[in-house]
C-alpha cells in the first residue's frame, strides 16, 4: 500500500491512480500499467497510530491543516480507491 | 490496516515529510520499504 503526506488535493488524485491504474497521462514509466495499490493519507490513518506518535509528528501538522482542506483530501482518497 | 503490511511512503517537505508518516507507519505496526520527501512547490 501507499501513504501520502502531501496536501495537495488535486497531487493526490494523480498519483494515487498512478499507483492504482498506472499513469493517467500515459507520459511516465507507468503509462499503461496498473499496479493495483491502494492509497492512503496518512490524517486517514489517525485512528491507527499510537496517540503518543501522533502527538509528536502530526499533531502539529493537523493543528496547521484546514479541516475542510483534510476532509477534501480524504474525500479525494476515498473516491480514487472506489469507496 | 498498517500492521505487517508493506508501505511505499511518499511524504512532501512543506506538508508532512516522508520521516514523520515512515515514524507513524512503522509505529502502526507496518513496514517502509521506500520512503521519499518530495517539494511539489
Amino acid at each position: 500500500m501507499v501513504v501520502f503526506g502531501l496536501n495537495e488535493p488535486a497531487n493526490l488524485r494523480i498519483m494515487a491512480t498512478t499507483f492504482k491504474e498506472g499513469d493517467p497521462s500515459f507520459a511516465g514509466a507507468l503509462g499503461g500499467i496498473a499496479l493495483g495499490l491502494k492509497s492512503y493519507h496518512i490524517f486517514e490513518l489517525k485512528s491507527e497510530i499510537p496517540a503518543e506518535t501522533w502527538a509528536g509528528e502530526m499533531a502539529f501538522e493537523e493543528l496547521q491543516t484546514e479541516d475542510e482542506l483534510i476532509e477534501e483530501i480524504c474525500e479525494t482518497m476515498r473516491q480514487v480507491r472506489g469507496e | 490496516m498498517l500492521s505487517d503490511k508493506k508501505v511505499a511512503v511518499f511524504g512532501e517537505r512543506d506538508d508532512v515529510t516522508g520521516l514523520a508518516v515512515r515514524k507513524c507507519v512503522e509505529a502502526a505496526g507496518g513496514e517502509v520499504v521506500y520512503e521519499a520527501t518530495s517539494c511539489f512547490v
